[in-house]
């Protein structure tokens, strides 16, 4: 197996009626596509059930080969600040649409602009309403402030079917000549856990490591994909020695570049895995909850964290 | 900055590196028998570019300088370097042109700088020297146009003699073991060990004056943290009164220490009340309402103080670790977010998605050729392949490098196309400076 490029790029559907799993948002996008015409669209979901996918789609079917000229994607929270955004914006939107009525920005993960940013936003979505369309994406439609939400159209997109995901992976099969068997179908479905993104990875990685694709072969991957390091700070904790711990959760925040919340939800996982007497177990999620709760709450993540390091290193 | 004020100018006082030193100076005065450039390769802080200035003051040299400030361009090659190497110098003094940091010219910023590099080397009347990190990071035009030296990862030996002459000179007063002391933890890094010296100089000299005199009305830091470890009383808050730091500082100082001097059975409910304490700076920050500092700073102090049952010896305090390690690692994640960038922008993914394509890329990197598709597919440069499989990289690179050679072969050369494409015949009998 030779990697040529990501099977997420390489089989996304270049129509809206190539999508899987999405039967009713496909049939109102392709209406604005009959109509051409479209208002503003607001996407809500979590990772990789085609929010993205969606939006290059109806690009592609709303302005054919001039799409690229048409379609702009921006991401708020790579970009640094929303003054950053305006001004992309604001160049994007100068000039006239090639082909059609309007130009559609997408923009990535909006629910990542402080509420300032998107008033800031919602004034620029106003300016520009006759030349552009905004087509928002983010995980949490509560995030984003009942102004905007009230000028877009709102489509939320759950987490895919499972039937969604085994069906583009069998067709992927075909295509790649690879063999995927039941429980390697089973075990990717269940880690993908309705993230169309992270089943097609799990699937090429599983790929590289063997030809016939079982369970076996889908979790070896799987334990790749999570930093060793998280099980080693647990065990380090837990041993009692929480200096050695808290230098792992240092190259873990920093080096690793992993959030507070992605940390505290793989502890959560994996102190179920534990070797722990089950009441231990249930306190510390008890724990482990509470500090999530103030990690948002708090100001510095980190000494979140290092609070439920020093919980998980006493001794009962 | 010691660093600066001590810079030897002698090379007696440049510790550790007697035969590296010896070997360039017979170069330069061989130079030019071999008609090559001179790389000086070698770990931070070992004394590379030091030597370089040592040199120049020692043998008179005429220096022409061009380091990464610098833009470096096959322009400003050609132009600073360029003029400089092919006039000869007048009368007896000797001309040596140094180029800091080799191993960084590169990006667009750079264009055709090493292309330039190389031109300049084969025409030059002056010696050039070449200073690099790490001489795998070179293309093959300029590894093949270079003698080498090799300055070895310093012995702490070395390094605590040089702090020893410092502290002399500086009139500190310090116990041996401490500079030994510091002088392993700098892992061979001059430089490291001596801005540690620094600022621990200090801080030993600060916390001294602190316990002699409390007519200061400001109280250090140290004097707040002793006062928490000492007693177990609400009392330590009095005197960060006068600390002039601000919460959301002094949290960090006692995250720091704290678990460093209490018994393990205390640390979970010291970190109890500096995660609430924590809360309560949240939500200073959010609402702006201030009030709620008195809260964080009484339970941060009382309530980590209340905490140690068991007494406690002393130990030495440190400075938040967590600030430091985010400045040595800052190039590392500058390297991470820039490689996320290009898969995001491949995948139509933010950088925080994009994260998820790095163990698929791993493993599409177990073989050469998978890597290469890799490299050319997201158009990522040496460190970021670094980053998705640090074990194969440089057969990847070497790879990429060799289907250059071959003219013909035009599959795998787009990858890299902006390095120049076979070197000139060797002039001895080895072909390549890594070739044994």
């Amino acid at each position: 197996m030779n990697f040529e490029k990501p099977w997420t790029e390489k089989y996304r559907p270049a129509k809206l009626d190539d999508v899987v799993g999405r039967p009713f948002i496909v049939e109102r996008l392709k209406s604005y596509v009959e109509r051409k015409n479209m208002p503003h669209l607001l996407f809500a979901g979590p990772a990789g059930v085609g929010k993205t996918t969606c939006a290059l789609a109806l690009a592609r079917e709303m302005f054919g080969d001039s799409w690229h000229q048409n379609f702009q994607e921006t991401n708020a929270s790579d970009e640094r600040g929303i003054n950053v955004v305006r001004e992309r914006i604001k160049d994007f939107a100068r000039t006239m649409s090639i082909g059609g009525n309007f130009k559609i920005i997408f923009l990535d993960e909006s629910d990542a602009l402080t509420p300032d940013a998107q008033n800031a936003l919602r004034r620029t979505m106003e300016i520009y309403t006759s030349t552009c369309r905004f087509i928002l994406s983010c995980n949490y439609s509560s995030k984003i402030i009942p102004p905007i939400q009230s000028r877009c159209a709102i489509f939320r997109f759950g987490p895919l079917p499972d039937g969604a995901i085994e069906e583009k992976l069998n067709m992927i099969a075909d295509n790649e000549k690879i063999v995927i068997k039941e429980s390697g179908m089973e075990a990717i479905k269940y880690i993908a856990d309705g993230d169309m993104r992270k089943a097609e990875n799990t699937m090429q990685a599983a790929a590289f490591l063997g030809k016939d694709i079982d369970e076996d072969l889908v979790y070896q991957v799987s334990s790749r994909a999570r930093p060793e390091e998280i099980v080693d700070m647990i065990n380090a904790a837990i041993s009692g020695n929480f200096l050695a711990s808290r230098r792992l959760l240092d190259s873990l925040l920093i080096e690793k570049g992993l959030s507070g919340e992605d940390i505290i939800t793989q502890v959560h996982r994996q102190i179920l895995e534990l070797e722990l007497p089950e009441e231990r177990k249930v306190d510390l999620i008890d724990k482990i909850g509470e500090h999530e709760f103030r990690l948002v709450e708090g100001s510095n993540e980190r000494i979140q964290l290092e609070a439920l390091l020093a919980r998980l290193a006493k001794k009962q | 900055m010691f660093n600066e004020d001590h810079r030897p100018r002698e090379f007696s006082e440049i510790h550790g590196q007697k035969k590296p030193l010896k070997d360039i100076i017979a170069w330069l005065n061989t130079w030019p028998s071999s008609n090559k450039a001179l790389l000086i390769h070698g770990p931070s802080g070992c004394g590379k570019t030091i030597s370089a200035y040592v040199l120049k003051e020692q043998m008179n040299l005429d220096f022409i300088e061009l380091n990464t400030s610098d833009v470096r361009d096959a322009e400003t090659i050609e132009r600073v370097v360029g003029n400089a190497a092919r006039s000869k110098a007048l009368f007896f003094s000797r001309k040596l042109i140094l180029i800091d940091e080799v191993d960084n010219i590169k990006g667009r910023s750079d264009q055709g700088g090493m292309k330039a590099l190389g031109k300049v080397i084969d025409e030059t009347q002056n010696p050039i020297v070449l200073i690099a990190n790490d001489p795998y990071k070179l293309p093959s035009s300029i590894r093949n146009r270079v003698d080498t030296i090799r300055f070895n990862t310093l012995r702490s030996a070395s390094i605590k003699n040089r702090l020893k002459e410092i502290s002399e000179k500086e009139g500190i007063t310090v116990a041996d073991e401490q500079l030994e002391e510091i002088a392993e933890r700098s892992g061979g890094d001059m430089r490291a060990a001596i801005n540690d010296f620094e600022s621990l100089g200090n801080t030993v000299l600060k916390a001294d004056v602190g316990m002699l005199s409390s007519r200061d009305s400001e109280s250090s830091i140290f004097e707040g943290l002793t006062s928490i470890f000492k007693q177990r009383s609400t009392k330590c808050r009095e005197i960060f009164f006068d600390v002039d730091k601000p919460p959301d500082e002094i949290i960090f100082w006692i995250d720091e220490n704290m678990p460093r001097t209490y018994h393990p059975d205390d640390i979970a409910c010291a970190y109890n009340y500096l995660s609430r304490a924590d809360v309560f700076l949240g939500r200073v920050r959010r609402r702006q309402y201030y009030r709620f500092w008195a809260y964080a700073m009484d339970l941060m102090t009382g309530g980590v103080s209340v905490c140690h049952k068991k007494d406690l010896t002393f130990s030495k305090y440190e400075p938040p670790s967590y600030f430091r390690y985010l400045g040595k690692t800052k190039a590392l994640r500058g390297v991470t977010n820039s490689l996320l960038a290009k898969i995001g922008g491949k995948t139509h993914s933010s950088i925080y998605d994009a994260r998820a394509y790095i163990p698929l890329l791993g493993l599409a990197c177990k073989d050469v050729s998978g890597g290469i598709n890799v490299l050319k597919y997201f158009d990522l440069e040496y460190e970021e392949m670094e980053v998705i499989c640090p074990k194969v990289v440089k057969d990847i690179f070497k790879a990429v490098e060799e289907a250059e050679k071959r003219p013909n072969d035009e599959s795998e050369t787009e990858a890299k196309q902006k390095r120049r494409p076979a070197p000139k015949p060797a002039r001895g009998e080895q072909t390549s400076l890594f070739q044994f």
